[in-house]
């Protein structure tokens, strides 16, 4: 009685999914289940095949359309509705994220793994140096000890690219020693005093947020 | 018939490709939405030729939907593939337009019983296995028709096409059950489609 139940419910599982089996796009736990029916029932396997035939049907375009002169026609409503009222959002990397991009994935490992080793190595590093530098303050003169290096936190316009902010860390005679952290700030390191670096870095349109947070000791 | 189920790269790279276009639309380049218009424009007349005859209004539907892709490429957040947000957009436009022609659009009569009674008179044995099957889907209400024709000729999943049309899947599924045992009547005797 129960086999025979939990082969009426296989059936009619496999009666409503041949549609989709027909089509390629089952899968998973469904895919093997409605296979697996479809060993043992001549009457699913002949429903399939007339699904078949019903797909190989071409679906023909209407009489009458052409391509060139509907888009023609519509080329010029694209100035009339520009597409600047969408949401402020960054649509590649949004859809990236949302495909899982492998390229962007990588990247993230990438950085992750960059945040890690900066971290591990301000942890190693003799802890009486940093104490001293952050008694000292935030900023660093020209005359400080050599090898000292000015730590600013800045953030950046989600879409600035990177060539921008290559050319923007440059220009503040700074360069990166961290980040992005999970705030998404990046650590910048500069042989001048972090105040300067700061008021240099917020003079720029793709910076957020510039503040001098202290002097990291060299080697 | 032997056919495989393998699984589908070509499709994933499309998706990617496409929404990767997606993105370029949405910062106004017109390349590549001319791309995406090219690859849409008939898949998207030959979903609506089923809801409607006229093309000058399936020309104007497949326009407006993808004037509406321009202008709203930012918002497409990548939830959904973006051949079932274009589909849905498209689906739902064509019901508007439908509605405001006061055309039918019998998308509540999909459940009906007594299918025998419905059959036409005419003889379906002598049109062509093409004209029979194209005869029988435009005799389907267009609930069950836009559910079929969106699995065989679109190839998507019950979740897609219950994304588009804006129910639940067990009802897409319901749909295709009742459209293929109706197709059975329309089509006895040129094509084996059992219920």
């Amino acid at each position: 009685m129960t086999e025979l139940s939990d082969r009426e419910a296989a059936h009619r599982e496999a009666q409503d999914l041949l549609p989709w089996l027909a089509n390629g796009r089952l899968d998973g736990a469904e895919l093997q289940r409605v296979q697996a029916h479809l060993d043992t029932c001549a009457t699913c396997r002949a429903d399939l095949d007339a699904l078949y035939t019903l797909q190989d049907v071409a679906d023909l375009p209407p009489p009458g359309l052409d391509v060139d002169k509907a888009f023609a026609r519509l080329l010029p409503q694209l100035d009339a509705v520009a597409p600047a009222d969408a949401a402020p959002v960054i649509p590649g990397w949004r859809t990236r994220l949302a495909a899982n991009d492998g390229r962007w994935l990588r990247a993230a490992v990438g950085l992750q793994f960059c945040a890690i080793v900066v971290l591990g190595t301000l942890l190693l590093r003799p802890s009486g140096e940093t104490q001293m530098a952050a008694q000292d303050g935030a900023y660093r003169v020209l005359g400080a000890e050599a090898g000292a290096d000015g730590i600013v936190a800045v953030t950046f316009k989600p879409d600035t690219p990177e060539h921008e902010l290559r050319r923007i860390v440059t220009a503040s005679s700074a360069h990166i020693v961290g980040g992005p952290t999970v705030t998404g700030a990046w650590m910048l390191g500069s042989a001048q005093a972090p105040a300067d670096v700061a008021a240099r870095l917020r003079t720029e349109s793709a910076v957020t947020l510039a503040e001098p947070l202290g002097v990291q000791a060299g080697p | 018939m032997e056919r495989r189920f393998d699984a589908r790269p070509a499709a994933a790279r499309t998706e990617h490709d496409e929404a990767e276009l997606i993105g370029r639309v949405a910062t106004g380049d017109r390349r590549a939405f001319e791309t995406l218009y090219r690859a849409y424009h008939p898949r998207l007349a030959r979903f609506l030729q089923r809801m409607t005859r006229s093309t000058p209004l399936i020309e104007e539907i497949v326009n407006d939907t993808l004037l509406v892709v321009w202008r709203k490429a930012a918002t497409f957040n990548g939830s959904s593939k973006v051949s079932t947000w274009i589909f849905a957009i498209a689906y739902r436009r064509a019901c508007k337009s439908l509605q405001a022609l006061d055309e039918p659009v019998d998308a509540g009569n999909d459940e009906r019983e007594g299918l025998e009674a419905d059959r036409p008179d005419w003889q379906l044995a002598q049109l062509q296995l093409t004209g029979a099957v194209h005869a029988a889907l435009a005799q389907l209400p267009l609930a069950q028709r836009t559910a079929f024709q969106l699995t065989f000729y679109h190839d998507m999943s019950y979740t897609e096409i219950a994304e588009i049309m804006e129910c639940p899947v067990n009802t897409i599924k319901t749909r295709l059950f009742h459209a293929r045992k109706r197709l059975a009547v329309l089509l006895e005797g040129q094509i084996e489609v059992r219920s």
